[in-house]
C-alpha cells in the first residue's frame, strides 16, 4: 500500500440478503481472494463486531489480504482502533480542504501501530474539479450549474477567484485536481488514496499526479491555498448536498 | 560396531512400548526433539553412562535451535565435533582425562561417540552393566508378556502381580508401569464426580470411554493421550506443523447446551430467541470470561472439580483424532454454511458423531479454548495457559455461519475474552480425575 503504487484491487462485499450472519463470498473467482476489503460503518456496535469477526475469519482462511474500515466519523475511527482486532487500515476523508485528520487522535495511534491510512475523497467527490476557474463554460454541461462563482461568465467572488486564476496560471501543465492529488500523496502518513472518478479526464489527471515526482512546489501550494479560500467563501455550497458532511466534520 | 548396535537394538526393543502404540520410550522422551530424527544416535546414547548422568544431546551439540527449526536440514547443529575436537569437548567435563586410561586425546579410539563403549570389543567383556541390563530387560519382558495375556482375559489381580514383578526387575519400565496403572484402574474403576456410562473401556489406560457428570447428566468422552502433529501449512496462523504430547483427558461429548448453562448459571444468554427445542441448542453469545465462570460453578458443584476449557492443543488433538477425512463425511457430522445455508445452530447431537464419539466438534458453534492466542508451535509452559494474562483467547471448530475451510481442525481463531458473539459457545474438558 505504498503511496502512488499502482495496485490492482479486487473488492467484494458481504452478501446483504442473508438474514443470519453474513457469509463472505470471494469477489474474484480466478484468484480466490480479495486484496483489500473495506467495511463501511457508522458505529462500532454489535452488528459491526459480528461483521468484523466474519472478515477476520475470511482473512485467516486466506480469502482476504487486508481488512479495514471506512467511516465518515472521526470518533468511529478511534473506536475502530480500540475495538477491531487485526485491523490493517483506516479509510478516512482527506483532501487539501478537508484535512482535519491532521489533528485527529486516530492518526498518531494508527501510525504508531503501523496501520495503513487510505485517503478517501481526495477530490471531495469530484467537487474540487469544479473549483477550477480555467474550466470553460460548456466544457462539461453536466456540471455547469455547479460553477457557483460564475454567473453569465462573471465571477461572483472576484477577488478570490482572481487570485486562484492567477496562482493556477503559474501551473500551466497542471490542473487543480492534479495539485490536489499531489497534496494528498505528499502527506507522509497517507499510504494511498482512492478517488472516485466520473469523467475520463480525472483519470488522466490522477495518473499524472501519481507519476509526477518531487515535493509540492510553492506554486502548487499557493494555488491550493487560493482554492481553499474560494471554498471557504462558498461555505458548503460548492459541494453536493449529500457530501456536505465533509465541510461539517472534516474541514481542516 | 555391529555387535554394539545389536545390543542397543535389543535394549530398545525390550523397552519399546507394544501397547499402547503411542506410549513414548523414556529415553526418546528424555532426548526430546532430537529423537524425532536421530533415533539411532539416541538409542546408542541410551546405553551410555552419559544417559544415566543426565548428560544429553545439548551438552555436546549445543541448543542448536536453528537446526531444530529447520525442517530441510540446511542448518547444522551448533557443535558437531570431529577428530581432535572430540577430546577437547570431553575435557570440558573430564578435566583429568579418561577415568580409566588418563589419556586426554583421541577419546573416540576407545569410546563410541554416543554409546561410550569400545566398538572394537564384545559388549559382554566391555560393559558388565549392559549384560545385566539385558538380563533384567528380558525378565521384565517375560512378566510384561504374561501380564498382558492375563489383562486380555480380564484377570486383573494376577495381571497386576506380573506388572509389579516386571517393575521390580526394571523399575523404569514404562510399559509395566502403564499396565500396572491400567490394572489398578480396572480393579477400582470409580472416578470422583463421574458416573461410568456404558461398558467400554480404553485398552491403553483402563479408563471408561464414556462417563456422565453425576450432578448434571452431561456426558464426556475419554480422549486417550499420545503424541500427534498439530498445525497446518494451509493457514498462516497455524504454522509450523509440530508435535505435541497430550495426556488422557475427558472432553464433552456435546457442546454445552442452553439447558446445562441455565441449570448452573440461572439465565440463558443466547442470542437466538424462542427457537424450537431450545434446551438442546448449544449455548451461544458467551464470552471466554463467561465460560470460565461456568466451569468455576461446575467445579464448585461437582465432587473432585477439575473441569476446565480444553487447551487448544487438546482440542486440535481430539478433532484430528476423530475428525472426518472427506467432504461427504463432513456434511454428515458438521453443521455449517454448506451445502445448505444456515442461520443458527442446531440442537446438539443432531448429526453423526466423529470417530471418537464426539458431536459437532466441527461446525454448529465455535468453541472457546483455555489458551491465549500465541504463535505456534504450542508450548503450554510459555504462559499461554495463564488464566489471568491479558490477550485474545483461542476459538476452534468453526460455526454454523462458516464455510468448510474454517472447520479444518487446524484453523485457529481468537477473540477478546470479554466479547460475546452469537456463534461462540463452549465444550468442557476435565483431566482424568483421581480414583
Amino acid at each position: 500500500m505504498g503511496a502512488g503504487r499502482a495496485q490492482r484491487t479486487r473488492t467484494a462485499r458481504p452478501d446483504s440478503d442473508l438474514a443470519g450472519p453474513r457469509r463472505f463470498r470471494a469477489g474474484h473467482r480466478s484468484s480466490g481472494h480479495v486484496d483489500l476489503y473495506r467495511f463501511h460503518t457508522a458505529e462500532i456496535d454489535g452488528p459491526a463486531l459480528e461483521n468484523w469477526d466474519v472478515l477476520r475469519k475470511a482473512k485467516e482462511a486466506g480469502k482476504i489480504r487486508a481488512i479495514g474500515i471506512a467511516t465518515h466519523i472521526e470518533r468511529t475511527m478511534c473506536e475502530a482502533l480500540k475495538q477491531l482486532e487485526g485491523i490493517d487500515y483506516l479509510f478516512f476523508p482527506y483532501n487539501f480542504i478537508h484535512a482535519r485528520a491532521d489533528y485527529s487522535e486516530f492518526l498518531p495511534e494508527a501510525q504508531r501501530r503501523g496501520i495503513g491510512l487510505i485517503a478517501m475523497k481526495p477530490l471531495a467527490s469530484g467537487s474540487i474539479m469544479k473549483l477550477d476557474p480555467r474550466r470553460r463554460p460548456g466544457e462539461h454541461p453536466e456540471l455547469e450549474e455547479l460553477q457557483l462563482w460564475q454567473t453569465n461568465s462573471k465571477p461572483i467572488l472576484p477577488a478570490a477567484v482572481a487570485e486562484l486564476t492567477k496562482t493556477l496560471g503559474r501551473l500551466p501543465d497542471e490542473t487543480l485536481c492534479m495539485a490536489a492529488m499531489r497534496f494528498v500523496f505528499s502527506r507522509p502518513f497517507v499510504s494511498t488514496a482512492i478517488a472516485g472518478m466520473f469523467e475520463d479526464r480525472l483519470l488522466q489527471d490522477n495518473y499524472q499526479a501519481l507519476t509526477r515526482a518531487g515535493a509540492m512546489t510553492r506554486e502548487e501550494q499557493a494555488a491550493l491555498g487560493a482554492a481553499r479560500d474560494v471554498a471557504q467563501l462558498l461555505r458548503a455550497k460548492w459541494l453536493p448536498e449529500h457530501y456536505r458532511w465533509l465541510e461539517e466534520q472534516w474541514r481542516g | 560396531m555391529a555387535r554394539m548396535m545389536a545390543a542397543a537394538f535389543l535394549l530398545a526393543a525390550a523397552m519399546a512400548p507394544a501397547w499402547p502404540q503411542s506410549a513414548p520410550d523414556a529415553q526418546l522422551k528424555q532426548a526430546g526433539v532430537c529423537a524425532r530424527c536421530h533415533v539411532i544416535s539416541v538409542v546408542e546414547w541410551g546405553i551410555s553412562r552419559h544417559q544415566q548422568a543426565g548428560t544429553g544431546c545439548v551438552d555436546c551439540h549445543g541448543a542448536s535451535r536453528g537446526h531444530v527449526a529447520d525442517e530441510r536440514n540446511n542448518v547444522k547443529p551448533d557443535r558437531l565435533p570431529r577428530a581432535a575436537a572430540i577430546a577437547g569437548l570431553c575435557a570440558t567435563c573430564h578435566t583429568a582425562g579418561c577415568p580409566k586410561s588418563k589419556r586426554t586425546d583421541a577419546c573416540q579410539t576407545c569410546h563410541h561417540v554416543h554409546a561410550l563403549v569400545d566398538p572394537n570389543k564384545p559388549p559382554s567383556s566391555q560393559d558388565e552393566r549392559l549384560e545385566q541390563l539385558i538380563q533384567k530387560s528380558q525378565a521384565a519382558a517375560r512378566h510384561v508378556g504374561e501380564g498382558r495375556r492375563l489383562a486380555t482375559i480380564e484377570r486383573w489381580t494376577e495381571a497386576r502381580a506380573e506388572f509389579q514383578a516386571a517393575l521390580k526387575e526394571e523399575p523404569d519400565n514404562q510399559i509395566a508401569a502403564q499396565f500396572l496403572k491400567l490394572c489398578e484402574r480396572r480393579l477400582a474403576p470409580a472416578l470422583a464426580g463421574f458416573e461410568i456410562a456404558g461398558k467400554d473401556w480404553d485398552a491403553g489406560t483402563g479408563l471408561p470411554r464414556e462417563v456422565r457428570i453425576a450432578e448434571l447428566g452431561t456426558r464426556m468422552v475419554l480422549i486417550p493421550g499420545g503424541d500427534a502433529d498439530i498445525g497446518s501449512e494451509r493457514f498462516a496462523g497455524s504454522r509450523p506443523v509440530h508435535t505435541v504430547h497430550i495426556e488422557p483427558f475427558y472432553l464433552g461429548k456435546y457442546e454445552v447446551t442452553r439447558a446445562e448453562w441455565k441449570a448452573l448459571m440461572g439465565a440463558d444468554p443466547s442470542a437466538q430467541k424462542s427457537p424450537t427445542d431450545a434446551d438442546r441448542l448449544p449455548v451461544e453469545q458467551v464470552s471466554w470470561e463467561d465460560a470460565q465462570a461456568f466451569v468455576g460453578k461446575l467445579n464448585q458443584r461437582v465432587a473432585g472439580g477439575g473441569f476446565r476449557l480444553p487447551t487448544e492443543a487438546e482440542w486440535e488433538y481430539a478433532a484430528r483424532a476423530g475428525g472426518p477425512a472427506d467432504a461427504a463425511t463432513l456434511e454428515r457430522v458438521a453443521w455449517f454454511n454448506a451445502p445448505v445455508q444456515t442461520s443458527g445452530p442446531r440442537p446438539v447431537g443432531s448429526g453423526q458423531p466423529d470417530k471418537l464419539g464426539l458431536f459437532d466438534m466441527q461446525g454448529n458453534v465455535w468453541e472457546w479454548c483455555s489458551s491465549l492466542y500465541m504463535p505456534y508451535p504450542y508450548d503450554s509452559s510459555d504462559g499461554r495457559e495463564s488464566s489471568s494474562a491479558a490477550g485474545l483467547r483461542v476459538l476452534r471448530g468453526g460455526g454454523f455461519a462458516d464455510t468448510a475451510d474454517l472447520l479444518d481442525p487446524a484453523a485457529r481463531h481468537a477473540e477478546r475474552p470479554q466479547r460475546r458473539l452469537r456463534w461462540n459457545g463452549l465444550r468442557i474438558a476435565r483431566g482424568v480425575p483421581a480414583q
